[in-house]
């Protein structure tokens, strides 16, 4: 059965009335609030132009959060991405348990990025944590937590999101990796490729566009990193790991610069884009290949 | 004759436990009246306002909804609620620091007369301080505190007394303590702990601690000197050479303490005072009844508690410079020491909305009284959960609730009597209360203190930058209505 113009408006419709009304038209307040004075408690509103902009690309606290956020990006997307895709090719052959093994993978993304923040606080923790009770296990003496190191820190908050988000790589990589015919593996290694070669010519190929959404939702997800920052650091120490999402809840919801909260809500918002419509790009050539 | 004598005691009995159920507007004279009061989450302050609600409900006739919000929405739920005149809520148990932002505007109700006319209510059994310049703004009364929240300093009694030491009574006094104990074994399980704890971790209560440091050396004259501002032009005091030896102990004492103090809040700097792993800490009347909970603490009966440490120089503005104490510089010095306690945060307290129909702010009122009235705040601040710490003078007389909860009536001395001398004191630091306060400490100078702990900018950067982004807000809102906020809040009317 084939979908008239008519059906697809019919199916679309209900999706685009709560898209509209709870995330478009909010969107487009927050937009038109960047260019203006307005906060929920003025009374007058005033049009300022991009001054909101300026403020906060010349805030050097946003240039340091637009720093940091671009280091957790570019460490942690391909880290989560290369341990994610590595977990899945050793798991693609069928073995007893396997399905619930991969439920289990979901786990560490299905706790809230709040609640795991609040678990590696303590795990983390030099004086109770994890890492503080092997090594005295071992008779080695107490690490500090990273958390509290001004050098450690962004690794430490980044080595928590590939924990979180590895593991789910993981489980949506799975299934496209088990389906790839035996015969292809079989070819491969008749045909003399090393196990790098059966990853590039028989794995990768059969992945890719997978492969290609994951990295978009993944990088989506890195760039607007701010509720296990905000539970771990709170953007400490010093500014090691303030992110763009963090300074913008600090400016609306801490000290009420709405204004310059949206501001860089939509900074943050632009750069997604920006990774969107590379990923769209990219597809596209795929498509045309 | 006896007899008769009996019966008049019992008279009187009868007569006085009439005048007691009054202190709740008994006769069912709120009945059909529902009260609508917003506060945090909790579960402190809620639990307290959630107990008592029931017996409040059932002497008065009133209905109490206890509307809790999470701390963060709180400031903002509030302020949308009075600006859009939305009025959804009648009475606020909240931050005191945001009168600056509702009282202008003429949000909260004046309770001037109403606290005059209470008796029940004990208006002058409050200390001094909560009374006189934490519930009022412009010489009005704005508030009834039921928390009575500043820092104090805790020490471990049992060690100081074993090395021979007193307890800090200044700032280098605390550093050369937290330095003697740092990386000895103070709780006996064969691992080097920490001379001292305090929370220094971005984005939570650490501004906090730095300002308890700096007030030794920023204000000696009494509360309506202020701390923060010149109340005469609104310059900031965070860029002269009080608040450089205030920043150098801060920097120090990150030094003397747990290596991941940096990250660490007051949940983890209590965690570790009271399994013992710190000589000494910085912290509100919280650490007192969690050192006596047999839970959690293993420091029990060996915890002091005094009045936060001082400085022998001070800040004299004529000059800008760092001098020793004077009679004429430092009125309330005791022993040559300017101690400055300081109210930080300021202690939840309860506030009606103007908006509300009289008998609704009546209704409030006499809810708001009644949780502040001696024979339930006496047993309230006892309890660790509630949130709330003693700011009555008859919370300190009345020992009875103290050695109920458990605290041994040393530890309630010791515990108490820092209290105590804090309350007293006439140099007691009002914390800043004007339009926009969040930004002012919880953006600019939370922020440049994580910059300057962690080594991001030097000393001199720090004032610099707290200075100049103190100095861009007050422009930005307005240098005379800021000047004129900042001394009504310190109830200065010439």
């Amino acid at each position: 059965m084939r979908l008239t113009r008519r059906d697809r408006l019919f199916l679309f419709a209900p999706l685009a009335f709560l898209l509209a009304g709870w995330l478009v038209l909010p969107a487009l307040l927050g937009l038109l609030a960047t260019f203006s004075t307005y906060s929920p408690f003025a009374t007058s509103v005033q049009f300022s132009g991009l001054a909101n902009y300026a403020a906060v690309v010349r805030d050097p606290l946003f240039v340091a959060a637009a720093r940091n956020v671009a280091v957790f990006t570019l460490v942690a997307v391909p880290l989560e991405l290369v341990i994610g895709f590595s977990v899945a090719y050793m798991l693609r052959r069928p073995f007893q348990g396997r399905a619930a093994l991969r439920v289990l993978l979901l786990l560490p993304w299905l706790v809230s990025p709040i609640a795991s923040g609040v678990m590696w606080h303590f795990l983390f923790g030099g004086a109770t944590g994890i890492v503080d009770f092997v090594l005295g296990w071992l008779g080695r003496p107490d690490m500090p937590s990273p958390l509290g190191d001004l050098r450690l820190a962004l690794l430490a908050v980044i080595a928590v999101e590939v924990w979180r988000m590895a593991p789910f790589v993981t489980f949506l990589l799975l299934p496209s990796l088990a389906s790839i015919p035996t015969e292809r593996w079989e070819e491969a290694t008749l045909s003399g490729a090393s196990w790098t070669g059966r990853v590039r010519h028989v794995a990768i190929p059969a992945v890719r566009p997978l492969l290609l959404t994951i990295t978009m939702l993944l990088t989506g997800l890195s760039l607007g990193t701010f509720d296990a920052v905000l539970i771990l650091t709170g953007g400490g120490p010093g500014t090691a790991t303030v992110t763009p999402a963090l300074y913008s809840y600090n400016r609306a919801f801490g000290v009420n610069d709405w204004p310059v909260g949206a501001t860089s809500g939509w900074l943050i918002a632009a750069a997604v884009l920006g990774a969107g419509l590379i990923y769209v790009r990219l597809s596209r050539t795929k498509v045309a290949d | 004759m006896s007899r008769v004598l009996a019966r008049a005691v019992v008279l009187l009995v009868f007569v006085a436990a009439c005048s007691n159920g009054s202190n709740t507007s008994s006769n069912q004279s709120f009945s059909g009246t529902t009260i609508r009061v917003v506060t945090f989450t909790g579960p402190q302050i809620a639990e307290p306002l959630q107990r008592r609600a029931p017996d409040f409900e059932k002497a008065t006739g009133a209905k109490v909804q206890i509307i809790t919000v999470p701390f963060s929405d709180l400031y903002q739920k509030l302020l949308t609620d009075f600006a859009t005149k939305t009025n959804s809520y009648d009475a606020t148990v909240f931050d005191p620091q945001w009168m600056g932002d509702y009282v202008p505007p003429g949000y909260l109700e004046d309770l001037t007369d109403r606290v005059k006319n209470d008796s029940a209510l004990q208006w002058n059994d409050i200390a001094p301080f909560f009374r006189d310049f934490s519930a009022t703004f412009k010489g009005k009364v704005y508030t009834i505190p039921l928390d009575g929240d500043f820092q104090m300093v805790y020490y471990r009694k049992d060690l100081l007394q074993k090395d021979g030491l007193q307890p800090p009574a200044t700032w280098d006094d605390y550093i050369s303590i937290a330095q003697h104990f740092q990386g000895k074994d103070l709780n006996g399980d064969g691992k080097p702990d920490y001379g001292s704890c305090l929370a220094m971790k971005r984005s939570a209560q650490s501004y906090w601690a730095w300002i308890s440091i700096a007030a030794a050396y920023l204000q000696s004259q009494g509360t309506k000197q202020g701390a923060f501002f010149n109340t005469d032009n609104m310059q900031p005091l965070t860029n002269n050479p009080a608040a450089a030896a205030a920043l150098t102990v801060y920097k120090t004492l990150s030094k003397i303490g747990p290596p991941e103090q940096l990250n660490q809040d007051v949940g983890d700097s209590r965690g570790l005072f009271v399994t013992g792993r710190c000589a000494l800490s910085l912290d509100w009347g919280d650490i007192g009844p969690l050192a006596v909970d047999k839970t959690q603490s293993t420091v029990q009966d060996k915890v002091g508690a005094i009045i936060l440490p001082g400085s022998k120089k001070v800040l004299d503005r004529s000059s800008n410079q760092l001098v020793d104490c004077n009679a004429t510089l430092c009125p309330y010095a005791t022993n040559g020491v300017n101690h400055s306690p300081f109210a930080a945060f300021g202690g939840w307290s309860g506030a009606i909305n103007k908006a509300a129909s009289a008998k609704v702010k009546d209704a409030a009122f006499a809810f708001l009284s009644y949780m502040s009235q001696p024979a339930q705040s006496s047993v309230d601040v006892t309890i660790g959960k509630t949130g709330f710490n003693p700011y009555r003078t008859s919370h300190f007389n009345n020992m009875g609730p103290w050695t109920a909860s458990g605290m041994s009536e040393t530890a309630a001395n010791d515990y108490l009597g820092a209290i105590k001398s804090s309350l007293q004191s006439p140099n007691m630091v009002l914390d800043l209360r004007i339009p926009q306060t969040a930004f002012y400490q919880q953006t600019a100078l939370d922020t440049a203190l994580a910059q300057f702990l962690a080594g991001e900018i030097s000393l001199t950067q720090c004032m610099t930058q707290i200075t100049n982004q103190w100095n861009s807000k007050t422009e930005e809102i307005g240098r005379a209505s800021q000047l004129d906020a900042y001394r009504s809040s310190l109830s200065i009317t010439k």
